[in-house]
């Protein structure tokens, strides 16, 4: 028995280790002195000032990060409200909608940066941040949608009657017990939107105009072309961002279950 | 101030074409303890429902304290509930949710801070305003409930099961202080349980229910020991049920011709006549050899072991059921009759033959047309 | 009869419109017009021709075509099957963990999935490149002796997907594995099974709801990753993602491209669809 427990030990440490293996490498030469990635040339934060003064990349950081707000915001919104909406109302369209709102994160996001491509041309909309908010909104609400859906059925019914039995207009009712009791939800929500958003190249690809660049799109332009390590130190300060939004989101959750 | 501060006049409701509520017509008198006492599913909850104003009925009015307030939303009524599962809002703390209801009637601060802390002592919760409900036990979380209701000083306070999910022993204890408390706040409680004996502790009438309509109406006496229907007979104390046919009235009693096999000679059994049954027999309206039904209670069921006048039954088995020894017993056609009895009783064993009679006031004539299923 | 029945004023249906007009014309409308792009002819220089025709779908069952479907659907296979051999133990076996070291192995599997997949592909190349850190160890270690010009190759672009799609695979498996009753693999050892008989005939079988919606987690985006094919293929792999891009944005044929996706679409409802009527189940397990 001691055996096979050291054995599965070792299976899954190995397994963790090959998952961290990448990402810890970008982290490492983004404080490599050379500009080599071959080359290990001793720590430096060299490539952390040069990012300072990239302005091309700042910007491209800035839209992403706007692109990201405007998006999750949108979906916490839209998906908060189409949630609590949902579930008091009884129509015939509920589940059909409630599926077509789901299909942006079911398919392959490739279809989706396709058929988001072709419809905001066919609209002669102008290419930029507004098709990249709406693509990006358009699989940011799923997010949200559901984890606030699955929220609001933890919180027992009788809770908003009793509010009413003590006197609160249904809207009072909602805005006192409803809403405070789904809110770590919708924020979780909007985290994970915005960091799906602020992750995406796929469908930004898609629906980016020839002047708005997003980080995924200029690292991923950089990939394919040559990489300066200006890219590593960008990448760890993602990380570290998402990291961030991760250990929020959690902590939320955990508020929530409690 | 009108005469009843609740009615209820012939409300009806169904949900998805099943009828749950089939006219309960209903009038209380201010300060009463009504109980509605019922099994699962009879329709009792909805009532209260109806009366809070969270179901409307599709038919019939409910009028509080004379006013008709059937068209009116929950908040427009002064009335309060105590929620099965309590329904504390998680994310308020004890003052915060006593608070609420008088928060919204736009109550001073300064005087809901007084009222609050004069209800938590009431309910013995003083020192616990900053709790969140997470924090307390069942039983104080019942208390916060009932406080949080009570607080708003409605015209009656509904109360759904509220000790259901407690455990005997604090259940014993809250029904006393719930009757403390309703005697000192002199409020209405319509009390909601399927605990017969809840409903007998403490109320000062009982309602009970079956299927959606009112099956009694009466004191706890009055239901214990004159059930008027044998479905009350049943569920209120568990009473054997007989049928036969009515053979004549002497001076109250009703003299029954019971079979207990078939081939076998019948036997006459008596049963007390209420002043209204003693008049429909009067009247002709119930005749002789007219089927009937009577109920008598398992511990008033006499056992003789030598023949005599009265059944004349074989001991099935003898078990212990809610601290009382039940001696089963054979009835033949009537299926099987309880006999009851405190403590150990060895004077009858599986096998034996064993005479069963009852004094004529413990047999109760129930289901006669007429005398059943009117409110008070 | 219903004389006293309150009208309700119900305004709830107000905060539904919001997703419903998003739902409607930002997802919907767009998806009937690609399907209605992918019948309209493509016009000689920029731009699209409101001519009906089937050519696009009968391009696409030339030989040229095809073959990009049949390696993308090796690809997606080959990705599945290592995501399940690699996935399934650790999934299991993390089900397995007391529940404080669970929710640790939890964390640490769904921080990679959270960090930037453009950034792990970064570090792949790293790993990969010619002289890369994998050459240095293999070299030093006395393994090789030259560089093994792993990147750009079809090893690389798998490696890349099972990667990628790991996380899917091991939470799908581990919360149907979490789930189970575990009295009933005691039961069928209780019963005579061996170890590993129980594992096949009742673990197994148990944990199938989790395995199928990992399969489909997988199987579905692994078609459409045409950014893995680019960077670690460096284009000798040819996906249907990186053809309906190069269509898209080389080619320009819009209704080529839309018959692409239509088709690479309803290759994902079938699947999807399948994976309903098989497991029974609605939501795909461990989806969120």
């Amino acid at each position: 028995m001691k055996k096979r427990i050291r054995f599965s030990a070792i299976y899954q440490a190995i397994l963790l280790a090959l998952m961290y293996v990448p990402i810890l490498v970008v982290v490492a030469y983004s404080f490599n002195e050379s500009k080599n990635s071959t080359i290990w040339g001793g720590w430096s934060l060299d490539w952390y000032r040069k990012l300072m003064k990239n302005r091309s990349l700042l910007e491209a950081l800035k839209n992403s990060l706007i692109l990201a707000a405007l998006s999750s915001g949108a979906a916490g919104v839209i998906g908060t409200l189409g949630a609590v909406g949902m579930a008091r109302v009884r129509w015939r369209s509920k589940g059909a909608v409630e599926y077509v709102s789901s299909i942006p994160i079911m398919i392959p996001e490739i279809i989706l940066g396709m058929v988001f491509m072709a419809f905001y041309a066919m609209l002669g909309l102008p290419f930029g941040m507004v098709t990249l908010v709406l693509g990006h909104t358009a699989f940011c609400v799923p997010y949200v949608y559901m984890m606030v859906k699955s929220s609001l059925v933890g919180i027992d019914k009788s809770l908003g009657e009793a509010a009413k039995d003590l006197g609160a207009s249904e809207r009072r009712a909602f805005f006192d017990i409803t809403l405070p009791l789904i809110f770590p939800a919708v924020l979780s929500g909007m985290l994970l939107a915005f960091a799906m958003s602020l992750d995406d190249v796929v469908i930004s690809i898609f629906v980016t105009g020839a002047r708005t660049n997003t980080l995924p799109i200029r690292i991923y332009t950089q990939l394919k072309s040559g990489v300066t390590p200006e890219i590593n130190a960008l990448c760890t300060v993602m990380l570290a961002v998402t990291f961030l939004l991760v250990g929020l989101s959690r902590a939320l959750g955990g508020i929530r279950r409690r | 101030m009108a005469e009843h501060i609740l009615e209820l006049d012939g409300i009806k409701k169904s949900f998805d074409k099943t009828q749950v509520l089939k006219g309960i017509s209903l009038s209380v008198r201010q300060g009463e303890f009504i109980t509605f006492l019922g099994a699962s599913g009879c329709g009792k909850t909805t009532t209260l429902r109806i009366i809070a104003g969270l179901e409307a009925p599709d038919e019939g009015r409910v009028f509080l304290n004379g006013q008709d307030v059937t068209a009116l939303e929950p908040n427009q009524r002064n009335v309060n509930t105590v929620f099965q599962n309590y329904a504390l809002f998680p994310h308020m703390n004890v003052f915060a949710n006593i608070a609420y209801g008088l928060k919204l009637k736009k109550v001073p601060p300064k005087e809901i801070a007084g009222k609050v802390e004069e209800i938590l002592e009431l309910v013995q919760l003083s020192g616990y305003e900053k709790r969140m409900p997470s924090e307390l036990s069942g039983g104080q979380k019942q208390r916060v409930a009932i406080a949080r209701a009570v607080v708003n000083n409605p015209q009656v306070l509904l109360l759904d099961e509220p000790l259901g999910a407690l455990d005997l022993q604090l259940r014993r204890q809250m029904q006393v202080e719930l009757k403390r408390i309703q005697k000192r706040l002199e409020i209405t409680f319509l009390y909601i349980t399927h605990d017969q004996e809840e409903a007998l502790n403490m109320s000062d009438r009982i309602v009970v229910m079956d299927n959606g309509q009112l099956e009694q109406v009466g004191t706890p006496n009055e239901v214990y020991y004159h059930p008027r229907t044998s479905y009350a007979a049943r569920f209120v104390g568990a009473a054997n049920i007989l049928s036969g046919r009515f053979c004549r009235e002497e001076a109250g009693i009703a003299w029954i011709e019971v079979g207990s096999c078939p081939g076998e000679p019948a036997v006459l059994v008596q049963a007390s006549l209420t002043d209204a049954q003693a008049e429909l027999v009067r009247q002709g309206q119930v005749t002789p050899g007219q089927q009937v039904s009577m109920a008598v209670r398992s511990e008033n069921i006499l056992l003789e072991k030598e023949p005599g006048p009265g059944l004349r039954l074989l001991v099935k088995e003898k078990n212990f059921a809610g601290g009382m020894l039940r001696i089963c017993l054979d009835g033949g056609v009537q299926g099987e009759l309880v006999a009851g009895r405190q403590g150990i009783d060895s004077a009858f064993q599986a096998g034996d033959m064993a005479t069963v009679r009852w004094e004529p006031e413990h047999g109760v004539l129930v289901d006669m047309e007429g005398s059943s299923k009117n409110g008070t | 009869m219903g004389h006293n029945t309150r009208k309700k004023r119900n305004r709830w249906w107000m905060t539904v419109m919001p997703l419903y007009l998003f739902t409607v014309f930002f997802v919907a409308l767009p998806m009937v017009y690609l399907l209605a792009l992918s019948f309209l002819t493509r016009a000689q220089t920029w731009g699209v021709v409101n001519e009906f025709t089937l050519d696009n779908y009968l391009r696409i069952a030339s030989p040229v075509y095809l073959n990009t479907f049949k390696e993308s659907f090796r690809m997606a296979v080959l990705t599945t099957a290592g995501t399940l051999l690699i996935g399934y133990p650790f999934g299991y076996l993390m089900a397995r963990l007391p529940a404080r070291a669970k929710s640790l192995m939890m964390l640490l599997v769904v921080i990679p999935f959270w960090t930037s997949a453009l950034m792990r592909m970064y570090g792949w190349i790293i790993i990969f490149r010619s002289n890369g850190l994998l050459d240095k160890l293999l070299m030093g270690l006395g393994i090789t002796d030259s560089p093994l010009k792993l990147l750009y190759s079809y090893p690389a672009v798998l490696v890349g997907m099972v990667y990628s799609l790991l996380p899917f695979m091991i939470l799908s498996v581990y919360s149907s594995t979490d789930k189970m009753d575990w009295s009933l693999v005691e039961a069928a050892r209780d019963l005579g099974a061996t170890k590993w008989e129980a594992f096949f005939t009742v673990t197994m079988k148990l944990t199938l709801p989790g395995i199928l919606s990992g399969i489909v987690l997988v199987f579905i985006p692994s078609m459409g990753l045409f950014f893995i094919a680019d960077i670690l293929g460096g284009g000798k792999v040819m996906l249907v993602g990186n053809l309906i891009q190069n269509q898209l944005q080389s080619g320009r044929d819009w209704p080529f491209a839309a018959a692409l996706s239509v088709v690479l679409m309803i290759f994902t409802s079938v699947m999807i669809w399948v994976y309903r009527k098989v497991s029974g189940v609605k939501d795909l397990e461990g989806l969120l």
